[in-house]
């Protein structure tokens, strides 16, 4: 893969551009709406700062660890805010939700009680419609890993459906 | 998606995935607009647009400060009222709804006011003044034709009945088991532990946010802010934490270093407390990676320091899940059985789980106890929840069919006794149940659960109590040499007060020492006097209360302010709207379940803002002011003006009492007595000070009451903690304030002063803003109050208020009881 620059291919607003919805998604996936938007630009900005973004081959694989990496430390610090935001879930009844035998689920909440890459092999399989092949490459990691965490996270969210 | 297995259930399961992340990134914002960003770091050569940014940045920041500051400026000004300053404006062609003789209005202003200036009539609506019968409901009302009027009113509220609308009550009298003289009951899950007795009642805070709390019944707590992996966090997030003597240390637990921990449950084993807790090996260590340990620690075995706790040497009692399968909470009871519940791979979703500490009694009986000898079909469709009392002598389960409890004979606890079940009152996706040694349980919601019910304290008689957080959990029993438990009063409206509150010693530190469950409060020596009913406002509604806290009726309208009326009416005003932040117009919901407006509109600067309600020599008087927010923003044209309706059968009577400027100042809530004295405070940019009027021609008019005479400066400037929020009681016989966290109250009539500790909630105030107090005075002596609070550390929206009861000798108790609560009328 050459070089990119400003004068010889896609520059990075175009390369942003063309993942910016995908990487959003995958950000509310794995931080939820409030902080997606934060989570996508500090990665994206950290992303194109990085002198060795120019050499990278897979770029769309690169972005979405990196939005992955991202929404990593970030949950680190909102630890406590969500805590806030439990408190405000006693008297909120807006919060995305999901029907199922007469319960309705906190579709967020249920994401989030997965790991962060269950988290990211479950929405890329799920909404990306990828194959564990597929998501190996993305997530570079092998595609065992990719069998693994999504038998884990579909058992998992499984018994949250079942609540 | 070709990897996923083709059975139908799994089909079925992947489907409710893909709709569930779905519904997560459904609402997926847009993407951040990065391009003036990106050109900047992709073209080195051109100059850094960045500073550029920055400073637009910092420009939207600044705008959207002044905007902040606007908007809490409007919001203040709707709350407080700014001192006189510039010439008096005419205000308002606001009228009462009245009746087709049109009422008599007399402006008659206060000493300090601008001259009378008559106040133009106009009919609210075509409502007669008759149907707005506030003593007597009118016998055919007729309904409003206003557009606000909700239609859910007349649903919710039966024209005839006052029962009970709600199955929560505050009354229900579990009887508890010896708890020594700790707390019985711990709710977790908010940005505090509450700490509550046997019944329900709040009788301390510990300001810690936490996923659990276990109260050790002995005053300490154990708790953990976070507990299990995932969510990013580190092992040590997760260790423990023990609360006592007023500080938190860890409880030194080692796993902490390395392994996710999760608290499950304390139970007193052989005279000690032993915390039964799992461990989760983080992806940093493959060799406990994935698998879910069980363990069980002594609390006090170990070398403390001053910087911990030290737990004694571990128990290990095997590996009992993984990372997805569980267990959920597991109980220990006294006896060394441990029980709960467990997320088997496969069907049925949930499983069986029992198992013993080594050596002890219920290591002998453990095995013996399957979902086969209770009676339980585990093979398709297993119960959601099984449990064990902390005695050991009782477990139960929930399923379909409600909440099952089987005793367990303790010369032969492997041979369960007759089953019986019981309705469960709650609603599904329940997480945990948290069985009481009499058969009362607590009950916490499944964290997946949208929005998430609060906790839920059912007694052994099946009421039920709502409780002020999301996880709950039951104390242990320390033993037959522990104090008795408290009394086990039955519920009564006459005599409410022996089913409330222990009595809280004034001086005891809530979250050290908490108030004694074991006595009977001092007002069942003696038949109590007859306590006001309350009323509560907000996000939920408008609910009304009798004096023992049991719901009378409630309306589904969010609200600021309720204020019940001596004929058992309801003056509420509407939330304010996110379009113009202002609240909406005073509504009167009458006691047939009715709504109507009570007031004509306002034109667009000018807003309501309801102060009290009173009955003065046998006619409700209603205490209101009309705020001006002029569109040309001259600080001279912000006024309030506040007015006082009586609502006479034989004609409404308007009478303008004063008006203050509103630019930088303004007037607390104003309290009315039912001698018609107003009293609140005034406020000019940081200083404050007691605001004493009242409404002519009524008993008190006339009377001088000034801060000298209350004992008080004239002024206060720049403190957080002088006395303010003065208020009179519903009879006039008293002035009460808060001074500092104390609530004062002044007799007027002797000069005798007394002063109730608040320490018992005193973590609350600490961070927060007292918005109102109303205070009434009983035949006995005794007092009752509600005291309102906005905001904490965390949340500074956050409304909480509380129930006051105040006994002749002072001490206190205090109960949660919703967002905004005004006091009802007396007698």
């Amino acid at each position: 893969m050459p070089k990119m620059s400003t004068t010889d291919g896609p520059d990075d607003v175009d390369i942003y551009r063309a993942y910016a919805d995908d990487l959003i998604r995958y950000a509310t996936a794995l931080v939820g709406p409030t902080d997606a938007a934060d989570v996508v630009s500090d990665a994206v900005l950290r992303v194109f700062r990085t002198p060795g973004w120019a050499a990278v081959g897979n770029r769309r694989a690169y972005l979405y660890r990196a939005v992955l990496n991202q929404a990593s430390s970030h949950h680190r610090a909102n630890v406590r805010r969500r805590r806030r935001e439990t408190v405000v879930a006693l008297r909120d009844d807006r919060l995305p939700a999901l029907a199922a035998d007469g319960v309705t689920i906190d579709a967020h909440r249920a994401l989030a009680s997965l790991s962060e890459q269950q988290r990211a092999v479950v929405y890329l399989t799920y909404w990306e419609d990828l194959d564990p092949a597929q998501i190996a490459n993305v997530l570079q990691v092998t595609e065992g890993t990719v069998r693994k965490q999504l038998a884990r996270g579909r058992d998992r969210l499984r018994r949250i459906l079942d609540v | 998606m070709s990897d996923t297995p083709m059975n139908p259930a799994d089909r079925d399961l992947d489907e409710r995935i893909r709709a569930l992340v779905a519904t997560a990134v459904g609402d997926a914002p847009p993407a951040p607009n990065l391009d003036a960003t990106l050109v900047g770091i992709a073209e080195p050569g051109r100059p850094d647009r960045r500073p550029w940014l920055i400073a637009a940045t910092s420009l939207l920041g600044a705008a959207a400060a002044v905007i902040a500051v606007v908007i809490v400026s409007q919001r203040e000004d709707a709350v407080v009222t700014p001192p006189a300053g510039p010439p008096p404006v005419a205000t308002t062609t606001l009228a009462p709804s009245p009746a087709s003789t049109g009422p008599a209005t007399t402006d008659t202003v206060g000493s300090s006011a601008p001259p009378p200036s008559t106040v133009p009539v106009a009919p609210a609506a075509t409502t007669a003044m008759t149907t707005v019968a506030l003593a007597t409901p009118s016998p055919s009302p007729t309904p409003s034709p206003s557009a606000t009027t909700p239609e859910t009113a007349a649903a919710t509220t039966p024209a005839t009945s006052l029962a009970p609308a709600s199955t929560t009550t505050t009354a229900a009298v579990p009887p508890a088991p010896a708890i020594g003289a700790g707390p019985a009951i711990a709710v977790a899950g908010g940005d505090v532990i509450d700490l509550l007795d046997a019944r329900g009642v709040l009788v301390g805070t510990i300001t810690e946010a936490a996923d659990i709390a276990l109260a050790l019944g002995d005053g300490r707590v154990l708790f953990q802010t976070q507990g299990g992996a995932g969510d990013g966090l580190a092992p040590g997030d997760t260790n423990p934490f023990i609360w006592d003597d007023g500080s938190r240390r860890p409880l030194g637990l080692a796993a902490g270093d390395t392994d996710y921990i999760r608290i499950h449950d304390v139970a007193v084993v052989d005279g000690r407390h032993l915390v039964l807790y799992t461990t989760n090996g983080s992806e940093a260590n493959p060799e406990t990676y994935g698998a879910v340990r069980l363990w069980a620690a002594d609390i006090d075995g170990g070398e403390a320091t001053p910087d911990a706790v030290g737990a004694g040497a571990p128990i290990d009692l095997g590996v009992v899940g993984t990372w997805e399968t569980g267990p959920r909470r597991l109980h220990l009871a006294a006896d060394g059985l441990i029980v709960g519940t467990i997320d088997p791979p496969g069907e049925p979703a949930s499983s069986w789980f029992v198992s013993a500490l080594p050596g002890s009694p219920g290591e002998s009986y453990a095995a013996g106890l399957t979902p086969e000898s209770l009676g339980v079909d585990c093979t398709d469709d297993c119960p959601v929840v099984f449990t064990v009392n902390g005695a050991g002598t009782m477990l139960a389960w929930l399923d379909d069919a409600g909440v099952t409890r089987v005793p367990l004979d303790g010369d032969a606890p492997d041979a369960p006794g007759a089953p019986t079940t019981e309705p469960f009152p709650g609603t599904t996706g329940v997480g945990d149940v948290d069985l009481l040694d009499d058969g009362g349980y607590v009950v916490t919601y499944s964290e997946f659960r949208s929005p998430r019910p609060a906790a839920l304290l059912v007694a052994a008689d099946g009421q039920t109590v709502d409780l002020p957080g999301l996880v709950a959990t039951w104390a242990p029993a320390l033993g037959s040499d522990q104090p008795a438990p408290p009394a086990t009063t039955p519920s009564s409206t006459t005599a409410p007060d022996a089913t409330v509150a222990t009595t809280a010693p004034a001086s005891t530190s809530p979250a050290t020492s908490p108030p004694p469950t074991t006595g009977t409060p001092d007002s069942a020596q003696a038949a109590p006097a007859a306590r006001p009913p309350f009323a509560t406002a907000g996000t939920s509604g408008v609910t009304v209360h009798d004096g023992a806290g049991d719901v009378v009726r409630a309306l589904g309208q969010s609200a600021e302010i309720a204020i019940l009326t001596p004929g058992g009416a309801v003056v509420f005003q509407p939330a304010r709207t996110e379009e113009d932040g202002k609240p909406g117009d005073p509504l009167l919901w009458q006691a047939d379940g009715s709504v109507e407006p009570l007031l004509v509109e306002l034109p667009p600067e000018q807003s309501y803002r309801l102060h009290d309600v009173a009955e003065i020599e046998g006619v409700p008087t209603v205490l209101y002011g009309v705020h001006t927010q002029p569109a040309d923003v001259d600080p001279a044209k912000f006024v309030e003006v506040v007015h006082a309706l009586r609502m006479d059968p034989a004609g409404w009577v308007d009478t303008v009492i004063d008006e203050i400027n509103t630019w930088e100042g303004g007037w607390s809530r104003l309290s009315l007595s039912g001698q018609g004295l107003v009293v609140g405070e005034s406020y000019e940019s940081v200083s404050k000070a007691l605001y004493v009027n009242a409404v002519p021609d009524s008993p008190t008019a006339g009377a001088t009451i000034d801060a000298a005479s209350l004992g008080v400066e004239p002024e206060y400037s720049e403190c957080a903690n002088c006395p303010g929020h003065f208020t009179a009681t519903s009879d006039g016989s008293n002035v009460a304030w808060m001074d500092g966290q104390a609530i004062v109250l002044h007799a007027l009539a002797s000069g005798e002063q007394r002063r109730i500790s608040s320490d018992a909630v005193g973590h609350l105030i600490d961070g927060s803003t007292i918005t109102g107090l109303d205070v009434a005075i009983l035949a006995d002596g005794a007092a009752v109050a509600t005291l309102n609070l906005r905001g904490t550390t965390d949340d500074p929206e956050l409304l909480r208020s509380f129930d006051v009861t105040i006994s002749p000798n002072g001490a206190a108790e205090f109960v949660l009881i919703g967002e905004f609560a005004t006091l009802g009328p007396t007698g």
